[in-house]
Parts: C-alpha cells; sequence; structure tokens
C-alpha cells in the first residue's frame, strides 16, 4: 500500500510541476508580447491591460475587424478579445473571466444566425461551462464533458500550427495587394499563420488581420447575393435565453452589455426580428445592429472576414457607435467608406 | 475508450476496479464475470455502438458451435469447418471486401474484428482437439471481451485466461500484481504518449509528401515511423499486461525487444509474439506437417514459412502493400535459415544494422497506402532521385507545431535536428529498457505517469494504430 501512496503522491508532484512549469513560461510568454489564440493566452493579455474600459468579445471576425489601439487614441480604451474557432457557446466561462477586470463595459459581436438556431453543446472547457449549460439545456450536453478540459492548460494549446516568421516579400506582397503596410503599423507583429493563399497575422495588441483574396477570385456566380428575409419570423427561444444567461452574468459583474449584429457574409444578408431581440434585451442593453449593411465584394478578403483596410472603416463605425450608443449622423462617413462601391 | 484518456484513467478503470474488489469482499464471486463483461461491453459500445451487435452475434454462434463440437458427434467436424468458415467469412466480408474488385464502400471495418475472431478460431479448435471443458456462456463472453485485450491484443488462449478468471483466489487484493501494473501501465502509456505520438509527427509528414522526400528525408521518415509503431503497439500492449495484473490476471507479453535483434528469426521472437505464436499453432505446425508427410524436397520445407508470412501481412489488412510486407519477411526467413544451414556468421553489430535497415525497410510497405507510394520512398531512400539530401521536409516540418516564440528563430536545421535527437532517444529505448515486466522502479514509473498525463492535458489524443488491424 505504501507503494501505490509513492506512486500517487510522485506521479501528482511530477503533473503539478510540469503544469505549474507550462503556465509560468505561457505567462512569461504573454508578458514577452507573444500571445497565441487561445483562451488562456487572451486572458493573460487581458490581466497585463489595466486600463481596459470594453472588452470586444467574439469569435475570429471580431480579433480581425478591429483595431483597438486606434479605438483606444480615440476614447474608447479597449481591448480584443476576439478568437478564432470560438463561438458563443463558448463565451459563459470566458466571461467568467472577465470578472476581475476592471473594464466597465462588454461589446458581444455576434452573427444574425445564432438568433435563428438553438445553442450548440460546447466542448466544455471548465466545471463553470457545465454549471452554466445546466441551466439552459439540464444534461443534455453531458456527452460533451471531457476531463481533459478541466486542466486550465488544456484550452492554451502551447504550439501553434502553420506559424511562418514573414519576410522581407511578404511584407512588400501584402503592400502591393492590400495596401497595408505591415511594417509600419505600430500594433507590432506577433505572428503569421497560413499559407501564400490565405495569411492571418496577429498582433501584439490582440488584433489581427486576414489577407486572402479567395471571394476576389470567386466565381461571380457564388458572389451573387442572397436574402434570407427571417424579420416575420420568432427567434429561437432557446438562443434568446441563452443570450439573457450571458447578459445577467456580465450584468452581475457590474458591466454593462453592448450585442453588436456583426456585418453579413459577403454573399447573404440575413434579416431578423431585431424589435424581438430588442425587447428580450431589455432597455439596460445597448444594440447595435451592422448585419445588414451593403458591404462590397472587394471589402472582403475571404466570404467571412473583411480585408485590413475595410476593417479600419468597421473599427471607425464601431467606435462611432459605441460612443453614442447606437447610429448617429457622425457615424454617416465611417459607414459610406465602408459601403461605398469604389474600390 | 482510449487507454491513453482521462476518461478511462480516472473514471471508467477506478469505477470497474471498485465495483470488482467490492464484489469480491462482499463475497458475490457469481457476479464478478458479469460486472467485467458489462464493463466490458461499454468499454467497446464507447467507441461506436454499432459494432456491438455483430461481437454478440460472433460471439453466441461461436459459443454455440464449441458446445456441439464438444459433444464429439459424428457432426464434429462439419460443425468444426462451419464454425471456421463463419469466423473467416465474417472476417473476409468486413476486412477484405475492399480488396475485391467489387468493392463495397460503405462497409466499415468493425473495430476488433481480427483479434477477437482469430481468438475464437483457436478457442473452436481447441475444442475440436479436446484440449479444454466447455466454459459457460459468460465466462466464454469475458474470455473474448476482457477489455485490456480486446481491441488489440495481446491475442489470448483460453488456456492462459479462464483458469486465472475461475480461480477465487486471483479475486483478492494483492498489492504487488497492483504495484505491478502501475508500473506496466505508466511504462505503456509513457512509450505512446511521449514517444510514438512524436514521432508520428515527421512520419506523417514524411509519408503524406513522398515526392518530395530527399534520401535523408526518406530515411528518417521511415526510421521514425519504425519507432512510432513498435512503441505505439508496444506501449498499448504493455498498457494492456499492467490494466490485466491489476484484476490479478497475467496475460501474455507481446514484445520482447525486437529491435535488439540480429537476425530476422529474433525479431520475430520478439514482435507481435501473441499473433505469431497464434500462426505457429494453428498454421505453421499442421501445414508442415502436412507437407513434411507428402514431400521431402526443400522446398516444402520451406514453403509453409512463406505462406504463414503472407497470411501474417494479409491478416493485417487488405492491400497489396501488405501482401508485400509479408512475403518480404518469408523470403527473409528462408535466406535467413539457408545462412545458417551455411553456418556463416557475421560481426554483432553488422547483423544488427543488416537485421534493423531490412525491418525498417519492409515498414515502408506496410505504412505506404499503395505500392507506388511505397515505391517511391524506397527509391528516394535508396538515393535513387539524386544526391540530394533534400530539405523539403524539414522546411515543412519548421512551419508546423513549433511554438511562435521559437518559429523566428526556427531553421531547417533545427527541425531535423528535433527529429533525429526523438529518434536517437527511441533507440537508445529500444535498445536498454525491458519491454514488458520490466524492473522499473515506483519512483521512476511514477514520474513516467505523471510526465506522460502532463503530455496528455496539454495534447491531442491520438488511437493507437493497431486499432486500424
Amino acid at each position: 500500500m505504501k507503494k501505490i501512496l509513492s506512486f500517487a503522491v510522485i506521479s501528482l508532484l511530477v503533473f503539478s510541476a510540469l503544469q505549474l512549469g507550462l503556465a509560468t513560461y505561457l505567462k512569461w510568454r504573454v508578458a514577452s508580447g507573444h500571445w497565441i489564440e487561445s483562451v488562456a493566452s487572451k486572458s493573460e493579455l487581458l490581466k497585463q491591460r489595466h486600463d481596459v474600459k470594453f472588452i470586444l468579445l467574439g469569435t475570429s471576425t471580431t480579433q480581425n475587424h478591429f483595431n483597438t489601439l486606434w479605438m483606444s487614441e480615440h476614447g474608447l480604451e479597449s481591448f480584443n478579445y476576439g478568437l478564432p474557432g470560438r463561438y458563443w457557446e463558448d463565451f459563459p466561462s470566458i466571461l467568467h473571466r472577465f470578472e476581475s477586470s476592471k473594464a466597465t463595459d462588454v461589446v458581444l459581436n455576434l452573427p444574425v444566425r445564432a438568433f435563428l438556431h438553438p445553442v450548440s453543446c460546447p466542448a466544455f472547457r471548465t466545471l463553470y461551462d457545465f454549471a452554466f449549460f445546466y441551466q439552459l439545456k439540464g444534461f443534455a450536453c453531458v456527452h460533451k464533458f471531457n476531463l481533459r478540459h478541466l486542466f486550465p492548460l488544456y484550452s492554451d494549446w502551447p504550439f501553434m500550427g502553420n506559424v511562418f516568421k514573414p519576410s522581407k516579400e511578404y511584407y512588400e506582397s501584402v503592400l502591393l495587394h492590400y495596401g497595408t503596410d505591415l511594417e509600419l503599423d505600430p500594433r507590432q507583429i506577433n505572428y503569421a499563420r497560413g499559407n501564400e493563399k490565405r495569411s492571418v497575422i496577429t498582433f501584439e495588441n490582440g488584433d489581427g488581420a486576414v489577407f486572402a483574396d479567395s471571394v476576389r477570385k470567386s466565381p461571380s456566380s457564388r458572389l451573387q447575393m442572397r436574402m434570407v428575409d427571417k424579420s416575420s419570423q420568432a427567434l429561437h427561444p432557446e438562443a434568446l435565453k441563452f443570450l439573457s444567461l450571458l447578459a445577467a452574468e456580465i450584468q452581475r459583474q457590474g458591466k454593462r452589455l453592448t450585442v453588436v449584429l456583426e456585418p453579413r457574409m459577403a454573399n447573404e444578408t440575413i434579416l431578423i426580428n431585431t424589435a424581438q431581440l430588442r425587447s428580450a434585451l431589455g432597455p439596460q442593453v445597448n444594440l447595435i445592429t451592422n448585419h445588414a449593411w451593403s458591404i462590397p465584394s472587394h471589402h472582403w478578403a475571404d466570404f467571412m472576414h473583411l480585408k485590413p483596410v475595410a476593417a479600419q472603416f468597421y473599427t471607425e463605425l464601431v467606435t462611432c457607435q459605441l460612443k453614442h450608443a447606437g447610429m448617429h449622423p457622425s457615424c454617416q462617413s465611417s459607414l459610406e467608406k465602408l459601403t461605398s462601391v469604389l474600390p | 475508450m482510449l487507454f491513453n484518456s482521462l476518461e478511462f484513467i480516472f473514471v471508467f478503470l477506478p469505477l470497474v476496479l471498485g465495483g470488482f474488489y467490492f464484489l469480491s469482499h462482499r463475497e458475490l464471486h457469481r457476479l464478478i464475470t458479469p460486472w467485467l463483461l458489462v464493463a466490458s461491453l461499454f468499454f467497446y459500445a464507447y467507441w461506436d455502438l454499432r459494432f456491438v451487435p455483430l461481437m454478440i452475434f460472433s460471439i453466441l454462434i461461436n459459443y454455440g458451435f464449441s458446445r456441439l463440437i464438444t459433444r464429439q458427434t459424428k457432426k464434429a467436424q462439419t460443425y468444426f469447418i462451419a464454425g471456421i468458415v463463419f469466423n473467416l467469412g465474417l472476417l473476409i466480408f468486413y476486412k477484405y471486401s475492399t480488396f475485391s474488385s467489387v468493392a463495397v464502400s460503405h462497409i466499415v471495418l468493425p473495430l476488433a474484428i481480427s483479434f477477437y475472431t482469430f481468438q475464437q478460431i483457436s478457442y473452436l479448435a481447441d475444442c475440436r482437439q479436446l484440449k479444454q471443458v466447455p466454459y459457460s456462456l459468460l465466462n466464454y463472453g469475458l474470455f473474448v471481451t476482457f477489455f485490456p485485450q480486446l481491441i488489440a491484443g495481446p491475442i489470448l488462449h483460453h488456456h492462459e485466461f479462464m483458469p486465472q478468471v475461475l480461480d477465487e483466489k486471483k479475486r483478492k487484493w494483492q498489492s504487488d500484481n497492483f504495484v505491478m501494473g502501475l508500473n506496466l501501465f505508466a511504462l505503456g502509456l509513457f512509450k505512446k504518449v511521449i514517444i510514438a505520438d512524436q514521432l508520428a509527427i515527421f512520419a506523417n509528414v514524411g509519408f503524406e509528401n513522398v515526392q518530395m522526400l530527399g534520401w535523408l528525408d526518406a530515411w528518417l521518415a521511415s526510421i521514425s515511423y519504425s519507432f512510432q509503431l513498435y512503441f505505439d503497439f508496444c506501449g498499448y500492449s504493455e498498457m494492456a499486461l499492467g490494466l490485466a495484473l491489476f484484476f490479478n490476471i497475467n496475460i501474455p507479453l507481446n514484445f520482447r525487444n525486437p529491435y535488439r535483434a540480429r537476425t530476422i528469426q529474433e525479431f520475430w521472437a520478439g514482435w507481435h509474439m501473441t499473433l505469431t505464436r497464434w500462426f505457429q499453432d494453428y498454421l505453421y505446425y499442421p501445414l508442415a506437417l502436412q507437407f513434411l508427410r507428402s514431400h521431402t524436397s526443400r522446398f516444402y520445407q520451406y514453403l509453409p514459412h512463406l505462406i504463414v508470412f503472407i497470411l501474417i501481412g494479409v491478416w493485417h489488412g487488405s492491400g497489396w502493400t501488405f501482401m508485400v510486407f509479408g512475403a518480404l519477411h518469408g523470403v527473409a526467413l528462408l535466406i535467413h535459415q539457408e545462412w545458417r544451414r551455411q553456418k556463416w556468421r557475421l560481426p554483432a553489430l553488422i547483423a544488427w544494422i543488416l537485421t534493423f535497415s531490412f525491418v525498417n525497410l519492409t515498414w515502408v510497405f506496410f505504412r505506404a497506402p499503395d505500392l507506388s507510394t511505397a515505391l517511391s520512398m524506397v527509391k528516394a531512400m535508396m538515393g535513387l532521385r539524386g544526391p540530394s539530401m533534400g530539405t523539403a521536409l524539414a522546411d515543412f516540418m519548421s512551419r508546423i507545431n513549433l511554438d511562435p516564440l521559437m518559429s523566428p528563430a526556427s531553421t531547417n536545421s533545427f527541425a531535423t535536428l528535433r527529429t533525429v535527437v526523438i529518434i536517437l532517444f527511441a533507440l537508445w529505448i529500444a535498445l536498454k529498457w525491458e519491454d514488458g515486466k520490466s524492473s522499473l522502479s515506483v519512483i521512476r514509473g511514477a514520474m513516467l505517469f505523471g510526465l506522460s498525463l502532463f503530455a496528455m492535458t496539454i495534447m491531442q489524443q491520438s488511437e493507437f494504430l493497431y486499432f486500424n488491424f
């Protein structure tokens, strides 16, 4: 029995020492400006920013559509918490991490499609997710439970795929094809990933940018705009309930919530019942509807993401909307730049 | 459920062990077999529920045949043949239907079918030869499904398993067995998670980009795969051994340092030993005896070897590559026997290098998706694509799976160096560490376990290679 106990204690010690070592290494790495696209890494980056007032939460579109340095320089001290591959069912535990932040506002960036379907089960990250989803779906998501997700470092995959060091030729090519001079960008490049057809740049402050020309190279038939009018249809009750649970968590932390309906995809516009959404959210939540603007195809890098130049226009528009709690005549010039049909 | 998953280690296994020792403590021995049987079926169903009815069907039919055979009526031989036809028919239908020109694309290979079919064929054969008394259906079911060995062996013989299950003394807690089980499980987990899964990165990239490889790349990729396969399967087998020991059941060793071998015969004496034992007992001996009775020429002495090795190759999968793999080993064994007959000897180091290089070369056929890819890889290894050492693979490797912090500084040579270091580490373990019931100390076992657990919490889970066979 003594041997079995020794086995348990020693293996636990080795395991804990390694976890601690890796956690310390990751923390040091983020402090040196080298964060990676994961929950733990972005949370650590947020922790190191004491001046943040606005946290922009969302998926890859949030990471790549905002220039938070520009927002901060224009009066909105903000942090980009967009994470590729993380959808709104992953938000509960992320929101839970905002508790210690001094930010006053959380800006949830959501695609309109989210309100038309039931909420998916999350890949459980923490016990908090488990409890949160029990409120929404009972035991229906229990099959997603995986012990690996209980370890905080699991969500911080320490190695990234397809990472490369941008070369001089890469910078020149980006300047030539996208009009973006990355070498002069004050946000400083963290790392690049991808390939010649599609690359993603992440900046040291948490922002990102997508360089791709898949929309430009698509046949015109694929670019045919599809209008889906669901405005007369009721929103999905589970989605509304989930949003209200997220809102309750944000309000419990004493923060204000703004919901931004994200720009449509390059070839599809979906109209939803925004009146129902507004009434479900209540007067304390600010709703910004950017989902129906007609953004021309030359602004899109791929079907989901705007090119960096258009992302800058979008940043200006949202900054203005956040300042005025919605669309305001002074935001018109930014909107015109974003929707201008002239390249 | 994977042995290298946290759910298995921290939920399934403690529950099953807890139930086992609880029933034993309360003297509820009659419930132990049903408990282990249900746990094993759950373990299997966790993969894919669809495969469970087929396995149960196979168990019931085989059990029925075994009862009919042991009655020793005039029809016993007919029942025996019918049982063999049933088993082989099932195996051929599910495993080899894609080999024929009329491929049945919608058929999914049921997990572990090769293993549990062979185990049941040997049982029927022993029933025919009156080598055993019939067991109850529950005990027979447990013999086939016992979860530590169900998915990828070792292929058990009923006489080494059933007496232990029926022995009530074996149901008592034995801490020595438990400690040895822990050490073996830790050793196997380490081999799988820390060594095999790391080598898999280079092997996979190499075999997926064969056309890009220079000779150095090709050698690195093929050696990576040789070690990946060994550590993956040996790791699985040692975990199975350790798990069975938790229940005080000894199951046979499947590997005994095959990469130390200096001849091809030594290699097969240490590689997948329970499979070679099966082929030896149920195919080679009957065939050899048959040929010996009817022919005297040396050709007929060698023919059973060749047939058995081709069938060992084909057992692994339906493809020409597996057949070539088996044939190459069969021919190598014949050459070895002639060599021995001439009493020629080679210096030990040269003999080891020759044997390892040959085995490494044949694993190329085992791994490659088709013959042309395999031949392309062999060409690259022989330097027939020109003198280029090849940097394409290293260049690709330098871009993947690296810490972004390291990435700006990483170079092709760094990626190559990393692979060489892992291969040398693997070689050192393959040559220096004893497989199986090693003399691992509790401290070393616990450290390996802690390290493997750590890797499991930060890395992607991967299946064992032999699950495909």
